[in-house]
């Protein structure tokens, strides 16, 4: 019939209610003991935090040091103390990198991606990353990633998207890097320095034309800005118009090399084009022997191949002219094609002259090329 | 009267039911904060002992000062709390009546806080056990639960704090089953789930809700890869045997030297350590910060191998001298040092694309603890829980399943079982569950019989038999009983002449035994076996103590319906 208390419900009912003030002693003691832990845990984790930022301290000495193999040490074991903190990752990452580790400093950039995959910074340093392996598909997308990622500072977009262009342009994906720079300049430019810079890439690109309106804008703002007159004038010189190629170089440095070159061609085609417009006749008969001149003394001393077969139709030219005026412009253009082919055949013989690249360019003003 | 006493005992067991429930979420909470608890101690006392950047003098003079401290504890006020805590656990829950004091919790925080801290080489996930199981005891007995109850809620202990001490709630539910209860189909697994749950929500909302170790999605490359995770589960079931055999050796070594050594044994361990860590600090402690590097692909070939091996000597050591730790991470370092350097191999020379070196760690983990722990399930999903990712789970089989294999085929004892043979104590062999009405030893031997001394004549023992009015009795002292004879083997003595010979050199020594919850068919088996007709039975807590003993008379005279036992 079972034991004795159950027959006896006052013991009964003290034994439930002793249990259940047993139990609730329990939770009680559970309540008390998690917040107890609790406070610990926070102490535990602040002494954390704090020794993951000497580590960081740390490393930053050493990679100043140059010791990297050290500062990848200490960051790590920042970036174990405190996993939350990117700052560390990216500076882990960025000794590794620095060391030579790039396979290592890429798994911890991805490693950071998964808790973060927004980051620009890490995007921008996996953008690093497979640069400096030229995997430019995965660059364009981390570059992308970190362009449209979310930023603390402003500025840091334009700067990255600058970066990509750079990086395009390098591998001479000119077609990519003109759609970024398109992208770039949808704004107007803060300044006359970053229309400068524009203007460069514009011209690395392959778009004179564009790349002028910056230098230009540029030359608004600051008239007597070197860059941007050299700028201008380079994209001048590829423009064909080289009148204005020639004004805005005039006063360009000559450690300028491309400025200093083009300035040099841009003249010397001014002064030899037989067609260049308001010249008397007597001028443009004295440019085209001067021309013919030049292409025979070149022609004999580069024999062989075409130029064998050019020399004595220059001379039997250059002796038609000599006996008669050289006033219609079939002359003229038939002497400058001469030139431009003549021109052409000393490519074979060594490097042309500033003064064969001003013929080349002469002939292609007049069509000769075609 | 009568059908009012039934109505309540109903509802009392009704009402103990619904307190077990209760106490299961309680259980779990206290065994997860025990877990927290644990391993902040641990990070605290090192932080302090240590500092951010040791000194060579520091890293000598702490495990070697620190280990006199826990030696003077673990012999003089805790005796029972070296080692791991996960045999002990599962010797209070198979043999004890789950009964573990509260003063064994104690013993084991303060003690394990101490020498982990201190930078032996051990884990912490063994100790959280043990320390969450004797929360769970305690509170049991306290709570004066049936006895049955009570010892349920040690499985339940264990499962929160391992819930909590490693973040896989799922894998530590596994563990209690497959570990400490040793069946996957135990009943208990409802209450081991609630407590795993309410732990891991105790433990997420005090450590936040990181994983302990961050691992970037690892998956299989090349079908070609999964011939070189069979060569590391392969390679890993190796690694494991060794450890296993280089920690019982080593640990039966230190058992051998005199008793008085006993309060010295873990400072002769720090002395080890203390010079390992001159030279390898990475060895230092529970060591998941090296883990997750090797995960990463952090570490260098060469220091993933070295880590491997030393890591390996120093636990050995460590636990082998009676520290208070576990093998549990020390298990998963080796395993990830051990994977991590296959992998680097496999990455910088195999034919194929590979995976990252860190995805071999990974798998190098799950295989030392299939290969060392023997529970091949827990190590699956603690894995998957750790990488939440189903990519590596073919090849983690695959790994863990070979490595387990090779393990118990060299290795047939799992490595918890065998350090408890050591200690004298038996348990039951994995799968073996009686029913309550099945007959074993306990229910035919005969109890307190007879000793004898081995110099003692043959005519002497059989006085004395007939004295006691037993069967069989007992050659040596109650330490150390050296044979077991029957009555029947001394008339035969008697008989041919050898009355006056000493007992001692007229029967062969024997180490046959059962166990009282042995079964009547492994009765039979080993009785065929024993050379004097009689065997010991004797206790599966300590093997050196005789409960009773077991002839063919006493045997018959049960199944005739003579009862030997009252």
């Amino acid at each position: 019939v079972g034991p004795s208390f159950l027959r006896n419900p006052p013991l009964t009912a003290e034994l439930v209610h002793r249990e259940i003030v047993k139990l609730l002693v329990l939770v009680a003691c559970a309540v008390v003991a998690f917040f107890a832990t609790r406070a610990f845990a926070d102490a535990s984790r602040t002494a954390g935090l704090r020794d993951a930022e000497r580590w960081f301290i740390i490393g930053q000495a050493h990679l100043d040091q140059g010791e990297v193999q050290r500062s990848i040490e200490a960051f790590r074991r920042a970036t174990l103390k405190d996993r939350t903190n990117r700052t560390y990752g990216l500076a882990l990452a960025r000794a590794e990198a620095r060391a030579g580790q790039g396979e290592a400093a890429e798994r911890t950039l991805l490693t950071l991606r998964d808790g973060a995959p927004e980051d620009p910074r890490i995007n921008l340093e996996l953008a690093r990353a497979a640069s400096r392996r030229n995997d430019v598909p995965a660059a364009v997308r981390y570059y992308h990633h970190a362009v449209y990622g979310v930023w603390d500072t402003g500025g840091g977009p334009e700067q990255v998207r600058l970066e990509l262009i750079q990086f395009l342009l390098r591998h001479d994906e000119r077609r990519l890097a003109l759609a970024e720079l398109l992208a770039a300049t949808r704004e107007p430019a803060a300044g006359a320095d970053d229309d400068v810079r524009f203007g460069q890439l514009f011209l690395d690109a392959g778009e004179p034309r564009r790349a002028r309106d910056h230098f230009e804008r540029a030359l608004r703002v600051e008239s007597r800005l070197p860059d941007a007159l050299a700028g201008a004038g380079i994209a001048a010189f590829r423009l064909g118009d080289y009148r204005g190629a020639a004004q805005y170089l005039r006063t360009v440095p000559d450690d300028n090399r491309t400025a200093r070159e083009a300035r040099e061609i841009a003249t010397l085609v001014l002064a030899s084009d037989p067609l260049e417009g308001r010249l008397a006749p007597a001028e443009r008969r004295r440019r085209l022997m001067d021309g013919l001149a030049y292409a025979r003394r070149r022609l004999e001393a580069c024999q062989g191949g075409t130029a064998d077969t050019l020399a004595p139709e220059v001379g039997e030219f250059e002796h038609r002219l000599s006996r008669r005026d050289a006033g219609d412009r079939d002359t003229l253009e038939d002497g400058v094609d001469l030139v431009y082919r003549a021109t052409r055949a000393f490519e074979a013989c060594g490097a042309p002259s500033a003064l064969d690249r001003a013929w080349l360019l002469i002939g292609e003003r007049h069509g000769a090329a075609s | 009267v009568t059908n009012a006493g039934a109505s309540t005992a109903e509802q009392l067991r009704l009402r103990e039911d619904r307190v077990f429930l209760v106490l299961t979420i309680v259980v779990g909470v206290l065994a997860g904060l025990s877990a927290v608890l644990f391993s902040l101690g641990i990070d605290f006392t090192s932080r302090h002992l240590f500092g951010l950047a040791p000194s060579s003098t520091q890293l000598f003079l702490v495990p070697v000062l620190m280990s006199i401290v826990t030696g003077v504890l673990l012999a003089r006020v805790f005796p029972d709390v070296r080692g791991s805590g996960v045999p002990q656990t599962e010797a209070a829950y198979h043999l004890g009546g789950g009964h573990i004091p509260a003063r064994v919790g104690l013993g084991k925080f303060l003690t394990g806080v101490l020498c982990i801290g201190s930078g032996h080489s051990m884990g912490r996930e063994g100790p959280s056990v043990q320390i969450g199981a004797s929360v769970a005891s305690t509170v049991g007995r306290w709570l004066k639960i049936s006895p049955r109850r009570a010892r349920d809620l040690v499985p339940v202990g264990a499962a929160g704090a391992l819930a909590a001490a490693f973040n896989t709630p799922v894998a530590a539910v596994l563990f209690a089953l497959e570990e400490i209860i040793g069946d996957l189909n135990a009943p208990l697994i409802g209450s081991t789930v609630i407590a795993s749950v309410s732990s891991v929500i105790v433990e997420r909302s005090i450590m936040g809700n990181e994983p302990l170790f961050h691992v970037p999605t690892y998956h299989l490359v090349h079908p070609a890869e999964l011939g070189a995770y069979a060569v590391l589960g392969i390679g890993g079931g190796i690694v494991s045997i060794v450890f296993c055999k280089l920690l019982l050796s080593l640990r039966r070594l230190f058992q051998q030297l005199p008793a008085r050594t006993r309060i010295l044994q873990p400072a002769m361990g720090g002395l080890v350590i203390g010079v390992v860590l001159i030279f390898v600090p990475a060895v230092m402690g529970v060591g998941y910060e090296y883990v997750d590097q090797a995960l990463n692909g952090g570490l260098l070939l060469k220091t993933m191998a070295l880590l491997c091996v030393v890591k390996l000597a120093a636990t050995t050591i460590s636990y082998a001298s009676g520290n208070a730790g576990g093998i549990f991470a020390p298990s998963l370092y080796i395993g990830a040092m051990a994977g991590g350097t296959v992998g680097a191999l496999v990455h910088a020379y195999a034919p194929f694309p590979t995976a990252e070196p860190g995805a071999y760690a990974l798998v190098g983990m799950g295989t030392l603890f299939a290969g060392i722990i023997r529970a091949p399930m827990t190590s699956v999903f603690m894995i998957f829980e750790i990488t939440q990712d189903y990519q590596i789970l073919v090849p983690l089989m695959l790994a863990n399943m070979l490595s387990f294999f090779i393990s118990k085929r060299y290795l047939p004892t799992p490595v918890y079982h065998e350090l408890l043979r050591q200690d004298n104590v038996h348990l039951p062999a994995p799968g073996v569950h009686l029913g309550l009405s099945a007959k074993t030893a306990r229910h035919v031997m005969r109890p307190d019989p007879p000793f004898v001394a081995p110099d003692d004549t043959v005519d002497a023992a059989l006085r004395a038999l007939v004295e006691e009015e037993s069967p069989a009795l007992l050659v040596g002292s109650r330490d150390q009983p050296v044979a077991c004879v029957s009555r029947e083997e001394l008339d035969r003595l008697v008989a041919a002449g050898r009355g006056r010979e000493p007992i001692g050199s007229a029967v062969a020594a024997s180490s046959v035994h059962v166990h009282p919850d042995h079964a009547l068919d492994v009765v039979l088996e080993r009785l065929r076996e024993a050379s004097g007709g009689a065997l010991p039975v004797v206790s599966r807590f300590d093997v050196r103590r005789v409960e009773g003993v077991v002839t063919l008379e006493t045997l018959l005279g049960t199944t005739a319906g003579r009862r030997t036992l009252s």
